[in-house]
């Protein structure tokens, strides 16, 4: 039996780290590699310590907790590298410390005795003052490298949220159960899906969103479509220039071969021009679709609440 | 080394050790704990901030029901400002309806929120156009509109690019304009703003927190 405490310790810390390491890597490859890494090296660290405790192992061991504290420390109160800002303080992360701690303080105390090994027998502040500045030094001097290779090694840092497509697959989820377009409509090889506007008021315009699919062999077109409801209908495009919209009419829109278009808010609609009533929240009104190929047929479009 | 030794010093430190990491532990909390409070995280505002914030200058439009509406009769109300004009297919509609979102979203906070359509197209947007527009949308959201230099005045204190566009359509003119969304704080300040495709989530995130920062 030799110096258990601060194996179990380190071995703790070590896999509360393998631990929390899928998170962090959620977060930021970097910080995923970088739990595996200081977990690996403390559980390596405390079976070789368990084997036969050396000097060198002795000093490896306050380097590699007392970094591992200061670290943690200074990642709570300034920005991680590979990080957005500081890190919060948790509780997995605190016992991970705290463990830590224990064995710095066990190794310490076992040194401070000329206990752990013959060969560092001495006075007994020396080991404190010994421990105190290896983990200082670890902690910062690592703190120091991973904040200057930031910068270095993008794709190390923090995921490009994939929160939002969460929102948006999210949204389309919820629209599939609240039905706010109108039905789906086959004519030949083309499918005319969930044609929906916003409300409108007369005299003005309305744009009509729907996705057309083509599982065909041949390339289709809407060329035209009309409404009893309006004067009207043009075909538009839109498109982004910085942070102003622009609207092109277009002859047609074109629906490939084993294709869709998929006309939705920002990128091109039906627009009613010259509207003969509101259009209300609810309301549902037919609208002639024609084809290059010939076909005609009527979607029935919802009018969404917003 | 003998083991006898090591297993002495072992039994002999066992009790206080274990003192000692309790206290350790103990401590740690504490400290982690202050360390937390004295520094709470930055809030990061999704939107836009305007550095430095700066006060918006008053302006006076006719509303929906024809009364003349100052800017400064909203203070104390977070005020979202959006420029848009009745006759827009998609942008507008759009925007108006996200805007219905994040109104939604905010529940009873909703109140303090006041949100504005100023239209850049004060020709066709009359008052009564406005009203039947917006009652389709939200009935609370105040619509604005004027003579064409007032409303001109207002875009200007913004720096909203407006410019009337015929694209040889049958609606008309277009009216391509900067489609952004503007933040203006409680006192009045213009804090932040953002793209007209901002997500609901992010909009409402920051209106909370600047509704719990002037708390």
């Amino acid at each position: 039996m030799t110096s258990y405490i601060p194996v179990i310790a380190i071995i703790l810390a070590g896999v509360i780290h393998l631990g929390v390491a899928p998170e962090h890597y959620a977060h930021a490859p970097a910080h995923g590699a970088f739990f595996v890494l200081a977990g690996v090296a403390e559980i390596l660290w405390a079976l070789a310590f368990w084997r036969r405790p050396t000097p060198r192992r002795y000093h490896l061991g306050l380097a590699l907790a007392g970094g591992l504290i200061v670290l943690w420390a200074v990642t709570r109160v300034l920005p991680a590298p590979f990080g957005h800002g500081p890190e919060p303080v948790n509780a997995s992360g605190l016992v991970c410390k705290a463990s830590e701690l224990i064995g710095v303080l066990s190794l310490v105390m076992l040194a401070a005795q000329g206990q752990l090994i013959e060969a560092i027998r001495q006075p007994p502040l020396r080991p404190v003052g010994e421990a105190l500045a290896l983990a200082l030094v670890v902690g910062l001097v690592s703190y120091g490298v991973g904040y200057a290779a930031t910068p270095l090694l993008p794709t190390l840092g923090p995921q490009e949220e994939p929160v939002h497509e969460e929102h948006m697959q999210g949204e389309s989820a919820h629209e599939h159960e609240a039905p706010l377009a109108g039905p789906t409509v086959v004519i030949g090889e083309l499918r005319i899906e969930g044609a929906w506007a916003w409300p409108a008021t007369a005299g003005g315009g309305a744009a009509v969103y729907l996705t057309i699919v083509n599982s065909g062999h041949m390339a289709d077109a809407l060329v035209s479509a009309h409404t009893e409801l309006a004067q009207t209908v043009e075909f538009h495009e839109m498109h982004m220039e910085g942070d102003v919209m622009h609207m092109q009419p277009v002859s047609q829109f074109e629906v490939p071969a084993h294709g869709q278009v998929a006309l939705q808010p920002g990128d091109g609609h039906l627009m009613l021009i010259g509207l003969k009533r509101d259009l209300k929240p609810g309301d549902r009104f037919p609208l002639g679709l024609h084809f290059a190929s010939g076909g005609e047929v009527t979607v029935t479009v919802e009018v969404r609440q917003p | 080394m003998s083991e006898s030794v090591v297993g002495r010093g072992v039994r002999r430190w066992a009790t206080p050790l274990m003192v000692i990491g309790l206290l350790a532990l103990a401590l740690l909390a504490l400290a982690a704990t202050w360390v937390a409070g004295a520094f709470p995280r930055p809030y990061t505002f999704h939107g836009t901030q305007f550095e430095p914030v700066r006060p918006v200058a008053d302006f006076t439009l006719i509303n929906q029901d024809g009364q003349p509406v100052r800017l400064s009769d909203y203070r104390g109300k977070l005020v979202v400002l959006f420029f848009g004009y009745t006759h827009c297919p998609d942008v507008c509609p759009t925007t108006l309806a996200r805007l219905n979102q994040v109104m939604r979203a905010l529940g009873d906070e909703a109140k303090a929120v006041q949100v504005l359509f100023v239209s850049v197209d004060p020709e066709r947007d009359t008052p009564a156009v406005l009203k039947r527009f917006l009652s389709h949308f939200n009935p609370t959201f105040v619509g604005l509109t004027g003579q064409a230099e007032a409303v001109a005045a207002v875009n200007t204190v913004f720096g909203v690019y407006v410019n009337q566009e015929e694209v040889g359509s049958a609606a008309g003119y277009l009216v391509t304009h900067t489609a952004r969304l503007y933040v203006i704080d409680r006192q009045g300040r213009l804090v932040l703003t953002y793209p007209a495709d901002a997500q609901v989530e992010d909009i409402v995130a920051d209106l909370k927190h600047l509704l719990e920062e002037g708390k």
